[in-house]
């Protein structure tokens, strides 16, 4: 077996040149480094072993959004029971299995966990809890398979992290937040913008949109 | 009973007998079996089911890193991709016994402690316990033995030996011991590239004393111009055993002229 080349923005990387990024610069861009850890692990399962890993900015970004959405249906069905009986088969386990037996798909079994997840949102909203149990201790160990979705979600998720500690820190960390949220929401990326309005839920700040478009928020 | 009846007969069995066929069918959905797992195979170039040597054993050799560096990211991707695969295999019920050297002597470690003047472990060890940092943010479970390429030099020395009697390997004038690449049918079969491919990058420098300009250096003499001839030869042929009986396994890494680095390499 022999893995293919990585390639930073299409050119092939190569410590003699220069062009070259070590493990611990990228680590080092995140906050937390058990995050970061787990987005690059992402970012090179995502792509098949033997093709050329294009790395780029962009693409741990996306590496990152797509982890952040699977970790999001894991904080959002946290607490349910995750016990499974006749009448919730292994519905991913199958596709799963024949992506990896056929020459280590990653992307291909990757691409079963994210059915997975949009399956176990539409339980969720739909408040099948039983069925959306199954599915996120089926997610949980498919992904576990990999060496993946392994932390804490809210941890990964970042809700947990302070906002400040003086009224000024907090006002202007909300502020920055609703902006980023607004954003997102603008550009169509609804997993960012939910798990801002939670990280912010989580800190006893609830958000409330206006009709005119704007966001005001206050205390629980 | 005239020939047609036999005919008929003969018919209305058939018939019965699809239909007997039809009835034995399980109930859809079958239970469909467990595809084997199918792996591409670099030496034929298809993939290939795999079948281990010794049934539900896979030994694993993977050929780690060269410490005298951070890991960076083409690295990342060799300890992410072969963790991957020992969970998947350990997944599937093999028992997995996963080796992934690590090379802490060559040139390139020689060169770095001289400019950091350093003794090469203070440097390879530093290098080491940072590949394991890194390692373990990626959540990547460490290999079940990590040989040094220092543990057996000896080995090594016979293997190099061995290679010369055998006319595989040769000393030149400045005492440097060369691999015969014209000597092993085999060479490039890997890569896919043949040897006259191979030839348009090669290149022989001043210092070098090689019958053929695609001979490279498995051992230098010791001498301070070697270092910095060794700069350029980085193949290296390294010898892995243990007392558990480990078979002897040798790595070749590539060479490094630039015209010859788009050919697959072993993990590197």
């Amino acid at each position: 077996m022999h893995n293919g080349y990585v390639q930073i923005d299409q050119e092939k990387m190569s410590k003699s040149t220069g062009n070259f990024f070590t493990i611990r610069e990228i680590l080092a861009q995140d906050t937390d480094a058990s995050r970061a850890g787990e987005v690059i692990r992402f970012m090179i399962l995502l792509s098949h072993y033997r093709s050329p890993l294009n790395f780029s900015e962009q693409g741990l970004m996306q590496a990152r959004a797509g982890l952040e959405r699977l970790y999001l249906v894991l904080h959002k069905g946290r607490g349910l029971n995750g016990a499974c009986d006749k009448e919730c088969p292994d519905r991913y386990r199958v596709r799963f299995d024949e992506a990896l037996e056929d020459d280590f798909n990653t992307a291909a079994a990757i691409a079963v966990l994210f059915d997975a997840a949009r399956e176990i949102n539409r339980d969720l909203d739909a408040n099948n809890r039983g069925i959306a149990g199954a599915g996120i201790s089926q997610l949980r160990e498919l992904a576990g398979s990999l060496g993946l979705l392994y932390q804490e979600p809210a941890r990964f998720l970042g809700l947990s992290g302070h906002l400040g500690a003086s009224k000024e820190d907090i006002d202007l960390r909300v502020g920055a937040l609703i902006e980023q949220r607004a954003q997102a929401r603008r550009d169509g990326n609804y997993t960012e913008a939910d798990t801002i309005r939670l990280q912010l839920e989580n800190q006893g700040i609830v958000l409330e949109d206006l009709e005119d478009g704007t966001t005001i928020w206050r205390r629980h | 009973m005239g020939l047609g009846t036999l005919f008929t007969n003969r018919r209305i069995t058939r018939l019965a007998a699809r239909r007997v066929l039809v009835n034995i069918r399980p109930p859809f959905p079958f239970k469909i079996l467990a595809m084997p797992l199918r792996i591409y195979n670099s030496l034929t170039r298809t993939k290939e089911i795999f079948t281990p040597l010794s049934p539900g054993v896979v030994r694993m050799y993977v050929c780690g890193m060269t410490v005298y560096d951070y890991c960076h990211l083409g690295h990342a991707r060799v300890l992410v991709i072969f963790d991957m695969v020992v969970r998947v295999l350990r997944a599937k019920g093999f028992e997995v016994r996963y080796v992934r050297n690590i090379t802490d002597i060559d040139d390139k470690i020689i060169v770095r402690a001289a400019e950091l003047n350093e003794p090469f472990d203070v440097v390879t060890e530093r290098f080491i316990t940072a590949m394991h940092e890194d390692e373990d943010l990626l959540n990547v479970i460490r290999p079940d033995q990590e040989p040094r390429a220092t543990g057996y030099i000896a080995e090594i020395l016979n293997m190099i030996q061995t290679l010369e009697e055998k006319g595989f390997a040769y000393a030149a004038k400045n005492g440097d011991v060369y691999f015969r690449v014209r000597g092993f049918d085999g060479y490039g079969a890997l890569s896919g590239r043949s040897l006259d491919a191979l030839m348009v990058g090669a290149r022989v420098e001043k210092d070098e004393a090689k019958d053929d300009p695609l001979d490279f250096v498995l051992v230098v003499r010791a001498g301070t111009s070697s270092v910095r001839r060794c700069q350029r030869a980085a193949l290296v042929i390294t010898s892995i055993s243990t007392v558990a009986g480990w078979i002897y396994v040798f790595r070749i890494m590539r060479m490094k002229s630039p015209k010859v680095k788009g050919q697959p390499v072993a993990s590197s």
